[in-house]
């Protein structure tokens, strides 16, 4: 057994979450209502594991105003990323190791 | 239930890495559908207007669509200046103007080659390279490219065949107004 998973990062939707803000370049965000499209999740889940990444300092979350309307921006920061990658490299491990890979 | 990262199987690895993927897949398409929005209600305006003008000043059809590409690119070109990047500006900003470049050669090599006999086949043919391009841009980045491709590729034949007559403000108007469309709906994506 390969050990070394993230267990915050390892919860499906944060998962997910995750992968989307990885996929951004260091200076971009995402928009929280194209983030709840890209992990297809509600407001409410969507918004409270977005708060476990924040508090774990896996994302950072920006609120912003654009036109008197209210936007949630949300970046991935160097520990999150960092994070993300050793998890997906776990991930890939496991597969190796079992020979499925 | 959550399972923890410690007890994870090779079938629950195999499945999280293909929801990462997914995720990823989904952005790269929604970032698609930002990017291209502006560029389609600028090129909508730019086939609206030249058609129709087209149709009007078929004599001057030339220098219409002379002045009217260079604004296209230029309005293209402003738009990917103003899209927020990571410092890789310049090179979009070249590569934009590359592959506008590499479009209006191709149209202007192939005209010089198969002259076109009609007004129609002069309208007709950058219209069709277009949609050649969209549905093939739509197979690996969103399916929204690969309709407008199949609407703009379609409508051009069909208005070639049955309005010939009137095929220059068939595609300012049909044209125009997918492109048009388009820009509107990828940018409610």
């Amino acid at each position: 057994m390969v050990t070394g998973g993230d267990d915050l990062i390892h919860q499906p939707l944060r998962l997910r979450i995750m992968a989307a803000v990885n996929g951004l370049r260091p200076s971009q965000n995402i928009e929280f209502a194209q983030l709840k499209k890209v992990v297809e999740a509600t407001d409410g889940n969507l918004g409270a594991h977005i708060a476990t990444l924040e508090q774990a300092g896996y994302v950072a979350v920006e609120k912003v105003f654009v036109n008197k309307k209210p936007r949630t921006r949300i970046s991935v920061t160097p520990a999150g990323r960092k994070a993300f990658c050793k998890h997906v490299d776990y991930l890939r491990d496991i597969i190796e190791s079992s020979g499925a890979g | 239930m959550e399972t923890s990262a410690s007890s994870v199987s090779a079938q629950q690895a195999a499945d999280a890495l293909l929801d990462v993927r997914r995720a990823q897949h989904r952005l790269s398409i929604l970032r698609g559908y930002e990017y291209g929005a502006p560029h389609f209600l600028v090129w909508g305006c730019v086939w609206a207007i030249g058609y129709a003008s087209t149709a009007l000043w078929p004599g001057y059809a030339g220098v219409i669509w002379l002045v009217l590409d260079a604004l296209g690119l230029l309005g293209g070109l402003l738009i990917v200046r103003a899209t927020p990047t990571d410092g890789t500006r310049s090179a979009k900003s070249w590569r934009f103007l590359a592959a506008g470049a590499a479009i209006t050669a191709f149209i202007a090599a192939t005209y010089y080659i198969m002259a076109p006999n009609s007004g129609p086949q002069f309208g007709a043919f950058p219209a069709l390279v277009m949609a050649l391009i969209y549905v093939l841009v739509g197979i690996w980045r969103g399916p929204r490219w690969a309709v407008v491709g199949l609407a703009v590729g379609g409508l051009t034949v069909v208005g070639y065949g049955l309005f010939h007559e009137y095929f220059m403000l068939w595609m300012a108007a049909l044209g125009g107004g997918s492109l048009l469309l388009t820009g509107f709906w990828m940018r409610a994506a």
